[in-house]
């Protein structure tokens, strides 16, 4: 037995030890809650109740929340793009940008894309860093919360939501959920059906902050210091 | 309708006129009061100190000492959080466990019996002043007491009763914690202090004697004025006969 | 640092922790504005004691399991390609995080906001390693190192104890800051100073707010997001957990983070619940390497004991934020990294009754922290174990009172000798210094009150004046007598 293996066993063994159950006896045993309160709340909502929960979330967070619709959400994020500012865009490498009719954005000089495979560590981290502002889609809209949840893939890492200035989520009106119970559920679902699930996955709420100092709150510490929910309500 | 009062230590050594409202109050109403002699105490100052031992026979006396009650109702709502706790204590206890959890379930503090037993709300009680109400850390956490008091108190006469801030703090008595830990002690009755000031009260009443010989021996110390009444006190006050209906719950 | 943040007495804390009336401030001030967020945030839920009775639930039912769902995380993080490391103590701890260093040739290492890796003096270690530099990324965990590593004085708000001047200065001194001290100016130039390091650093160091059993991943909650960048950039990431912060699945996690971000923050979710583990082998970013470092440190104490139910523990730190002796003493007063009631309860399990012994008698039993607790620790009654453990198990004693209190026990326990303590200590009574003028009515109604005393009335007349007993003939028992008498008479 290796070192580092018996240390394992030494460590479980005396846990077991002092809580007087024997290894092992969990089995199959689930945890049964005692209540179904996290299923069942908001799930009587409508998804446009569900929207306007949003909303009103969104705002104590700083985070614009806009409708468009698949016409015009080229439109729109052209105008998002202009109003930023930035002269650096970051895009996942994402199919969803070309369904939803997109192809102008990809095309946009500015725009640079998070490029597959572990070869482009190093660009894809710099090329975040030196975005001014990121557009990815979201997996999930947490209404109560409003939080939108991103999972990693090859095209789209983790440094994407975190390393530029500021971003921009797209959320087709599908993907509202109540809370994120729904999440939760569905990515252990996922991986008990043996899916395969993105190494990391972050449910953002608004913008970085942090109350560190005299517990004024200060927007935009380490993460973005704006983000805008775009929802996409024919979808 | 037959009650035993449950003095507890604080009022049975400084504070008869406290004891005496009750049973002014209690007999007002129609019921029938004996003080058991043998109680004492409920045994919070060793319990709480982690004297389990020295505490066992404490506790005993005072089972004892309300066994053959029909209602136990206390001055203080810790004292009575304890006594109550007493199930909990002896569940395992072949010869005290039943009695322990009857004990449980005919105990009250007074203000608790007064509305949720007697089911009164108006006492005929009067009162001409500005007052605040400390709401003591057992009576509303381990009691679980958090309205009956502001019941009783709404519905005195001429009674003007003013919020007061932090109302979730404690004033820092904590049993042997005051004469423990002194300091700390310090700054959280000057502070309760301030607090009380800071509503411009003329009366601080409180259903806890302990917290407010606390809170009044600081008022004193620092040469401020305050008048001191228990809850009981208040309710005894400037009784106006016509208000005073005897409830069905007496006689049932 | 460890877990004891001082070498000084109880007494020589407390006395410091009162003089610093800025922290004092501090405190109060957070409190009370936690207050209304946090209360407002649970009402908001709806529910909040069947949410508590689920949060208790999934810990309790946790922790019953624990060495089986160490074993299945452990096994999925393997399955992933991670590595686990099992420690029994705090060397074993550091010494696992130094090969790794060592190893990995690191030169730079970022860590995001940990209590654990402060407990096993895990900075300490790091700094000793030639040509390794540390930063913390969190801002508050960032400012107590630019101040030569100040101690943290609560788990989740660290700096509390710092106002903004106090903040600026330190950035002038360390880091040749020119601005002014408004927070958002200071935090966006720590912005600025952190990005840089982070996107050369080697390692991240993470705390672990929730393991999740099932699938081999890190649950880590922030506001800042600086954990996110902690396991993204760096090429290897190092969790150190304590033993007990693990759920069955990412459902669990979902409640409990639920549970910390309304009690914590008085948030309904904080802005970065991560859910990750080993980067997969078709993504560019996130740790190649990845190491778990599962800490048992003194936890094991608590099992199958009555302190059990204190590594139900979140750190959420409500019970910090309503506890009227942290609010006074603050959590350099506790003398460890675990302030305020969980920690009272938490530091001598984990160190020891020698050091930590103090602590849970600093405490009036109010009872608020249990009542806010999301998972539903008793504290306030873990309190009381640990001083029956003191006294009755470990016959420890604690100066006079000690002797007192065993004297109290018995005469509390015996109808004579209670009856014949009531007559008597009006006489002593009558020999100390007494006063008639007050300025408190109705309380003082017996031949006025007492303003000094010897022994444990020496506590309480130290601060404020004890009422004089009546005497025999006027107290309550003899008033009833005659009242029956006359009752009877009357009839």
């Amino acid at each position: 037995m290796s070192d580092t293996l018996e240390k394992k066993e030494n460590f479980l063994n005396h846990l077991a030890d002092k809580l007087g159950t024997p290894r092992h006896s969990l089995k199959d045993k689930k945890i049964q809650p005692v209540h179904d309160l996290a299923q069942t709340t908001l799930v009587d909502k409508t998804p446009q109740e569900l929207l306007a929960i949003c909303k009103e979330k969104a705002k104590t967070i700083h985070t614009p929340v806009l409708e468009t619709t698949q016409e015009t959400l080229q439109e729109t994020l052209n105008q998002l793009i202009a109003q930023s500012q930035e002269e650096h865009l970051l895009l996942p490498t994402d199919t969803r940008f070309k369904q939803f009719g997109l192809t102008d954005l990809l095309q946009r000089p500015e725009v640079h894309f998070w490029k597959k495979g572990k070869d482009f560590r190093k660009e894809n981290i710099q090329s975040a860093a030196k975005a001014g502002l990121a557009i990815a889609f979201a997996e999930f809209l947490l209404a109560e919360s409003a939080s939108i949840v991103v999972e990693t893939s090859a095209g789209q890492g983790r440094s994407l939501h975190f390393l530029p200035k500021k971003y921009i989520s797209i959320i087709p009106m599908s993907k509202i959920v109540p809370r994120s119970t729904q999440a939760a559920a569905f990515y252990t679902e996922q991986r008990e059906r043996g899916h395969n699930v993105g190494s990391a996955v972050h449910f953002i709420s608004g913008p970085s902050n942090s109350g560190d100092i005299e517990m004024q709150l200060v927007v935009g510490v380490h993460g973005p210091i704006e983000v805008t929910y775009v929802i996409v309500t024919d979808c | 309708m037959k009650v035993s009062i449950y003095t507890s230590c604080v009022v049975d050594l400084l504070f008869p006129n406290v004891a005496i409202a009750m049973v002014e109050v209690l007999e007002r109403f129609g019921v029938e009061v004996d003080v058991p002699d043998k109680q004492i105490c409920c045994g919070q100052p060793t319990y709480n100190s982690g004297y389990r031992e020295e505490s066992q026979k404490t506790l005993i006396n005072q089972l004892e000492s309300f066994k053959d009650s029909e209602y136990v109702v206390g001055a203080a709502g810790s004292c009575v959080a304890m006594l109550k706790e007493y199930e909990e204590i002896f569940k395992d206890d072949p010869k005290y466990a039943r009695m322990a959890k009857e004990l449980n379930e005919k105990t009250y503090e007074f203000t608790q019996f007064l509305n949720r037993v007697l089911g009164l709300t108006d006492v005929g009680a009067t009162l001409d002043a500005k007052a605040t109400y400390h709401r003591s850390c057992h009576m509303t956490r381990l009691l679980k007491e958090r309205e009956t008091p502001f019941i009783l108190l709404d519905h005195v006469k001429d009674l003007e009763m003013i919020p007061i801030p932090h109302i979730e703090n404690c004033c820092g008595f904590g049993g042997t914690f005051s004469v423990k830990e002194p300091v700390i002690s310090n700054q959280m009755v000057t502070e309760k202090m301030n607090d009380i000031i800071d509503t411009g009260a003329e009366v601080l009443i409180s259903a806890d004697m302990a917290c407010l010989m606390n809170i009044g021996g600081k008022f004193n110390r620092e040469g401020k004025r305050i008048k001191i009444m228990h809850i009981a006190e208040v309710l005894n006050h400037g009784i106006d006969e016509s208000r005073v209906h005897i409830p069905d719950s007496v006689h049932a | 640092m460890g877990l004891k943040t001082s070498t000084k007495t109880f007494d020589e804390r407390l006395q410091a922790s009162i003089e610093d009336t800025f922290m004092q401030k501090a405190v109060a001030k957070a409190q009370d504005d936690q207050w209304v967020k946090r209360e407002g945030a649970r009402e908001e839920l709806g529910h909040w004691e069947m949410w508590r009775e689920l949060g208790e639930q999934i810990r309790k039912e946790t922790i019953a399991y624990l060495p089986d769902y160490l074993e299945q995380f452990s096994d999925n993080v393997e399955k992933n390609g991670g590595h686990v490391f099992f420690a029994q103590t705090e060397e074993e701890a550091r010494d696992y995080v130094r090969k790794v260093t060592l190893e990995k040739q690191a030169k730079k290492i970022v860590k995001s906001k940990s209590m654990v890796t402060t407990e096993v003096g895990l900075d300490q270690m790091l700094l000793e390693l030639d040509g390794v530099s540390v930063m913390e990324t969190d801002l508050a965990e960032f400012i107590l190192q630019m101040d030569d590593w100040d101690e943290p004085s609560h788990i989740v708000f660290p700096n509390i104890h710092k106002n903004r001047e106090q903040i600026r200065k330190v950035f002038e001194k360390k880091l040749g800051y020119d601005g002014d001290n408004e927070p958002v100016h200071m935090a966006r130039f720590a912005r600025k100073v952190l990005r840089e390091f982070f996107l050369e650093a080697d390692i991240g160091i993470t705390g672990c707010n929730f393991a999740i059993a099932d699938s081999g991943i890190i649950n880590l909650v922030t506001n800042e997001g600086n954990a996110d960048l902690c396991i993204s950039i760096p090429k290897t990431q190092i969790v150190l957990m304590g033993m007990e912060r693990i759920v069955p699945t990412m459902e669990e996690a979902e409640v409990v983070d639920n549970l910390l971000s309304r009690s914590a923050v008085g948030q309904s979710l904080t802005s970065y619940v991560t859910f990750a583990g080993r980067t997969n082998s078709d993504e560019s970013d996130g740790p190649e390497d990845f190491h778990v470092v599962i800490i048992d440190n003194g936890r094991s104490n608590a099992l199958g004991t009555v302190f059990q139910p204190m590594l139900q523990c979140i750190r959420c730190g409500a019970c910090l934020n309503v506890c009227p002796v942290y609010r006074h003493i603050g959590g350099h007063g506790y003398g460890s990294i675990y302030p305020g009631p969980m920690g009272a309860v938490l530091s001598p399990i984990l160190g020891g009754y020698e050091d930590f012994g103090d602590l849970p008698y600093a405490s009036s039993l109010c009872g608020a922290c249990t009542d806010t607790c999301p998972v539903k620790i008793p504290l306030h009654q873990l309190l009381i174990e640990h001083r029956v453990k003191m006294t009755d198990d470990l016959k420890m004693t604690h100066g006079l009172d000690d002797l007192t209190l065993r004297v109290i026990g018995k005469a509390t326990a015996s109808p004579i000798l209670f009856k014949m303590a009531m007559k008597m200590d009006h006489l002593p009574s009558g020999v100390l210094s007494k006063h008639k003028q007050t300025s408190v009515e109705n309380l003082y109604n017996y031949d006025g009150y007492l303003n000094m005393g010897p022994g444990l009335l020496g506590g309480w007349t130290s601060i404020r004046d004890l009422p004089r007993p009546p005497k025999g003939k006027d107290a309550f028992r003899e008033w009833f007598k005659h009242h029956k008498k006359e009752q009877q008479g009357g009839q």
